[in-house]
């Protein structure tokens, strides 16, 4: 079902690898480029891999996050705001890739942007930036076949997104330009919104392995280091997005600064991390 | 009974424009619907539930009305297609009727849809009402705000109404909370498109069900002997506009005229005139002509109607002026006023300012005819919404 994996593993391939090797699950948070600005943008990203973070999704602010709940849709507010948007995203990248090689970064968004700079330009400069894939929540894979092929052309692909509702054939999918991992998303609803109960993920992550060989990240829901904890005993990774920019929104708004407000950013992470490092014993 | 749906090239796409770019959660529930109304619409019975509501509860066909003083010297017919002597929503009724009969026979006991006007919130709550299924309408604070007496109706006939407070807290604002509102609450809610844009099979289910517009404005010209030169409607969600062309887009003699919102008109301020100014681009749902900025970010919006300001727009729409059967015209704020004042002095008819955008084009598409010509003029709705606007006591 995937690709035959190619000679050179890419960042993401790699990251699981490591990962199975070491007996531990994937650790994936996101954060939109250039909230609050470009530069405590880039100082946040070094500051996630510091903190235990394995793959960093990043968003490109868009003036329409139809599928964010409130707490992203400021976060892509705040970013516009700063100047963010898809070109500084990818500059923000290659900013990241000076001192970060290995990290894989999925940038994270909306059709629109990538439609308006081109799918064949778009690839080429992800690519050159060090991007190593791409999530747009409004782009369903029966829609992508030009964005896809020009994924393919530089190497990077397409994270599908997989929910209990949908058919196979709209997440399964073999073809190039496709890969990384499955973004498994439990519940219906924008981001933000109920968290799955643990039954629901242990299905959803059930099928997904039914229909694909790709590994399996959940998303969508998990609010606290115990949930993350519980899905980590099932999937090959865990997405921590709107529970930790609500942490780094009360931080931002508290008396805390410099070294302290890092502080306090790491111990957030380290919270998640963890917890789901930790051997799991049950809910 | 015809169906605009010959007018898609292949599955939800018109040309290049159109599809399904939603969240993948949606795709079983657009699957879902496509299938519901494609059966619905080969079934008699739903047919005569959905006639017997446009006859007795919208109270269709509405009539044709050649103005007599409104008519610049020298110049071409005009002639009013009166959806606004309709019950409850001007020609937005037509889409929402259908909509919530297909909701109930899909067995869902609730409906959620935004509105910019107000048309299409009033005519959803309004059938919502008849049918029993519960309603929640989304509109932005500033249209909300402009447009009192819509607010008012919505509440009276029992819908939910959510204000927007985001983004530009207007009709693009309300379409994603709406939109968002029904991602969360797609197994027992149906969302009831006020036009022809979004995700397919939106377009096309809206555009067959408008199509009544088209249909009984060919039969109605005919039956008064006059021949148009030319049809023009106000693009907001297009709704109108596609249901009117739809009766005449194989007829190549006759100009198809889309009027376009301007805004105040000065040169760089914001205006909704994306047919003409827009890009290719994705947004609600559809690959369309979109008014962003070369980062794809949607631009704002502006114009005195509320129901034209709005950036993107109806792929059937998108493709037809790409390939030129369709033209465009903008139309400023206070071309649209004046028009809308000016009728209702002369003529006793007061139409709405989306309404007026298309009066205002007819008057200077008119002068270039000779006076036996016949322009048609969309009205979608009434003016009553816009009174606040319209008058202002000393």
């Amino acid at each position: 079902m995937e690709n035959p994996a190619p000679a050179l593993p890419n960042r993401i391939d790699a990251m699981f690898v490591r990962l199975r090797a070491e007996g531990r699950k994937a650790f994936v948070t996101y954060t939109v480029a250039a909230d609050p600005t470009f530069d405590a943008s880039l100082a946040m990203l070094h500051e996630f891999v510091s903190a235990g973070i394995d793959l960093i999704e990043l968003g490109y602010p868009f003036s329409d996050p139809i599928l964010d709940g409130a707490t992203i849709q400021k976060a892509n507010r705040r970013a516009l705001a700063a100047g963010g948007n898809l070109q500084r995203t990818l500059d923000l990248c290659k900013a990241f890739r000076r001192h970060d090689s290995t990290t894989p970064v999925v940038l994270m968004g909306y059709a629109n942007p990538l439609a308006v700079m081109g799918y064949e330009r778009f690839a080429e400069r992800a690519a050159d930036a060090g991007v190593d894939g791409i999530i747009a929540g409004d782009f369903p894979i029966r829609e992508a076949s030009p964005l896809l092929a020009a994924l393919d052309r530089h190497g990077l692909v397409m994270i599908p997104m997989a929910a209990p509702s949908l058919s196979p054939a709209d997440y399964a999918v073999d073809k190039p330009g496709i890969g990384g991992f499955l973004y498994c998303i439990p519940v219906v609803g924008p981001t933000g919104g109920p968290s799955a109960s643990t039954d629901a993920i242990v299905q959803a992550v059930e099928r997904c392995r039914q229909h694909s060989r790709l590994p399996v990240m959940v998303g969508f829901g998990v609010k606290t280091p115990d949930m993350a904890a519980g899905v980590a005993s099932v999937a090959d990774g865990v997405i921590v997005a709107t529970a930790l920019i609500d942490q780094f929104d009360r931080l931002r708004a508290s008396e805390l600064r410099g070294t302290a407000f890092d502080d306090a950013v790491r111990a957030n992470v380290q919270a998640f991390r963890q917890a789901i490092d930790r051997p799991w014993r049950g809910a | 009974m015809p169906t605009a749906a010959s007018l898609a090239i292949s599955a939800g796409r018109f040309g290049t424009f159109g599809g399904q770019f939603v969240a993948p959660v949606l795709l079983p529930v657009l699957d879902r619907l496509d299938e519901a109304f494609a059966a619905a619409w080969a079934d008699p019975a739903f047919h005569f539930d959905l006639e017997t509501l446009m006859h007795r509860f919208v109270g269709r066909p509405t009539p044709i009305f050649e103005t007599r003083s409104f008519r610049p010297e020298k110049a071409a017919r005009i002639v009013l297609k009166r959806d606004d002597l309709t019950f409850n929503g001007g020609n937005y009724a037509n889409s929402a009727v259908g909509q919530c009969l297909l909701a109930r026979r899909m067995g869902l006991g609730a409906v959620v849809t935004d509105t910019g006007s107000g048309e299409n919130g009033v005519a959803t709550a309004a059938v919502a009402a008849h049918l029993g299924l519960r309603c929640t309408i989304y509109m932005g604070r500033k249209d909300a705000d402009q447009q009192s007496p819509m607010v008012r109706k919505i509440r009276l006939f029992g819908a939910d109404l959510g204000i927007v407070e985001e983004a530009d807290r207007a009709l693009s604002a309300a379409t994603s909370a709406a939109i968002r509102h029904w991602m969360g609450n797609s197994a027992t809610t149906a969302y009831v498109a006020g036009a022809p844009i979004g995700a397919h099979p939106f377009p096309t289910i809206v555009a067959t069900l408008q199509a009544v517009i088209g249909r009984e404005t060919r039969l109605q010209l005919i039956d008064a002997g006059m021949h148009p030169t030319a049809l023009l409607s106000a693009v907001g969600g297009g709704s109108s506009t596609l249901g009117l062309f739809s009766g005449f887009v194989d007829d190549p003699g006759i100009q198809l005229i889309a009027v376009e919102a301007g805004g105040s008109g000065e040169p760089g301020a914001p205006h909704a005139a994306r047919l003409r100014f827009g890009r290719r681009g994705i947004f609600h749902g559809a690959e369309t002509l979109v008014l962003a900025d070369d980062q794809g970010q949607l631009l704002p919006t502006a114009s005195i109607a509320p129901g034209l300001s709005y950036p993107g727009s109806p792929p059937q729409l998108a493709n037809m002026v790409t390939s030129g059967r369709v033209t465009t015209m903008t139309i400023n704020d206070h071309e649209a006023l004046s028009a809308v004042r000016r009728l209702a002095a002369g003529e006793g008819v007061l139409v709405c300012l989306e309404a007026g955008h298309a009066l205002a084009a007819a008057e200077k598409v008119g002068r270039q005819l000779s006076p036996d010509s016949v322009v048609v003029v969309m009205v979608s709705a009434s003016g009553d919404k816009d009174i606040d606007r319209l008058w202002q006591e000393e």
